[in-house]
């Protein structure tokens, strides 16, 4: 019973350092069309967001209740298939960092649970109609596409509404509409994000017996400690993006900014609100290539746009594999705490590794392009 | 297939998504627009001596803003009392 508490323990440091990184990766998403216009000055974008990112987690419960029980069963869920998931998520995310390969911390994490619950139960332990096409496949399609549509539509709509104006007193107008935007994508991100990581908890919490199967509501200090994460995570995230920031993000006006950021948000809190967990990265990069494609086609880089679709197909599948081989290599230590002390430790090393060498290298090329 | 589609897909959800994303999307910034263009015009014409037609403006500008705040706070008390 001790070394199923520690796994517990694990599990959850786990699911939170997960979730720090969702932040820390994500805060060039939530920031940057705010900074690229100077709608807010970088360190207090950075902040204004990890507030809001903090305050987001505790809008709605959603999200965490379709990962806690809609795409995995969580009757017949075991402590570690949820760590190898996580651990599979993690692995992917670190590899794909390292490459400058696009990817999705969300899908990455669905991928990962799917692929170890799979190995660890069988394919009837997984909602496959329902779960993982219904709530993850079709919204991951859609909400993109309705972030594109609604980004574009907008754009051509505030053009007309205020295009034969003095421009500057209009530019400041949007300028200031961005601190309201930008506050809610980054309230958005918190609401989607940080709720897959208490979905996960709960999962986690179900499998010891702490919460029942049949409602799997993440408590409190689930959701008080995930929001603390993805806040931190985008706070420390936005120094190296200050750090960065300037030729890397492409010109667009506050009008832009203004629609790109206000569609996003709209998309992703609409989808928080019936529960579907999706990519909130692939949806502000459609909100942002629609605002720049009704404007201009050439204005857009495709080439990031294909990126997107290429990532979309791919994450899942790759951090299924990377959850079924970590929850493999996990069992080989038994069913106790240690194979999840072990693995832990390697991915440790292995993200030190990794950090060291590409801090040596400098970033990939296509780091740069997929940002 | 279009069966089986609608059998694995929640399209309530589905549909309530595209309708309210959509909605507050397009109003809200809509509404913003209309807020930046009536108090933009009503600072012209109040400079220009044409009071009547400057409070007009102002008023359409201020209505846009209340939707504006109005509508993101009623979404969020929605998704905070769901």
């Amino acid at each position: 019973m001790e070394g199923e508490l520690l796994t517990v323990i694990i599990v959850v440091a786990v699911a939170l350092a997960f979730d720090f990184t969702n932040g820390f990766h994500d805060t060039a998403n939530v920031v940057a069309t705010s900074i690229s216009t100077r709608a807010m000055a970088p360190r207090i974008a950075v902040g204004y967001a990890a507030i809001l990112n903090f305050v987001g987690a505790f809008v709605s419960l959603e999200v965490a209740a379709t990962v806690a029980s809609d795409v995995v069963d969580p009757n017949s869920i075991d402590l570690l298939a949820v760590f190898a998931g996580l651990v599979g998520a993690i692995g992917w995310n670190l590899i794909t960092w390292y490459f400058g390969l696009p990817s999705s911390s969300s899908h990455a994490l669905i991928g990962g649970i799917v692929g170890a619950v799979l190995v660890a139960e069988g394919p009837d332990a997984i909602f496959w109609g329902t779960g993982v096409v219904g709530r993850v496949l079709i919204p991951a399609l859609v909400a993109p596409t309705l972030a594109f549509l609604v980004a574009g539509g907008s754009i051509l709509l505030l053009y007309r509404i205020t295009g034969r104006l003095r421009p500057r007193p209009v530019t400041q107008g949007f300028k200031t509409g961005q601190v309201l935007s930008g506050g809610l994508l980054a309230l958005a991100h918190g609401t989607n994000d940080a709720q897959k990581t208490m979905g996960v908890i709960a999962l986690a919490l179900v499998a010891h017996g702490n919460l029942p199967a049949s409602d799997p509501t993440p408590p409190d200090w689930v959701v008080a400690s995930a929001a603390t994460a993805i806040a931190l995570g985008t706070y420390i995230g936005g120094w190296r993006i200050i750090k960065t920031m300037g030729s890397r993000i492409h010109k667009m006006d506050s009008a832009q900014g203004f629609a790109a950021q206000g569609a996003g948000a709209a998309v992703i809190l609409a989808s928080s609100h019936v529960g579907f967990p999706l990519s909130t990265t692939h949806t502000i990069s459609g909100a942002v290539i629609g605002s720049g494609a009704a404007k201009r086609l050439s204005a857009v880089r495709w080439g990031v746009a294909g990126n997107i679709v290429i990532a979309w197909v791919v994450t899942l599948p790759a951090a299924g594999l990377m959850g079924a081989v970590t929850y493999g290599v996990t069992r080989i230590f038994g069913t106790g705490a240690a194979g999840p002390i072990v693995v832990s430790a390697a991915i440790l090393v292995a993200s030190l590794f990794l950090f060291t060498r590409r801090a040596q290298q400098g970033p990939p090329v296509s780091a740069a392009e997929a940002s | 297939m279009s069966l089986l589609l609608a059998e694995i897909v929640d399209t309530d959800a589905l549909l309530e998504m595209l309708w309210t994303a959509a909605l507050a999307g397009f109003g809200v910034t809509a509404a913003y627009g209309i807020a930046i263009a009536g108090g933009i015009r009503a600072l012209d014409l109040g400079r220009s001596g044409r009071t009547a037609e400057a409070l007009l403006l102002g008023i359409v500008g201020a209505v846009g803003l209340a939707v504006v705040i109005g509508a993101i706070v009623f979404g969020v008390i929605v998704m905070v009392n769901k």
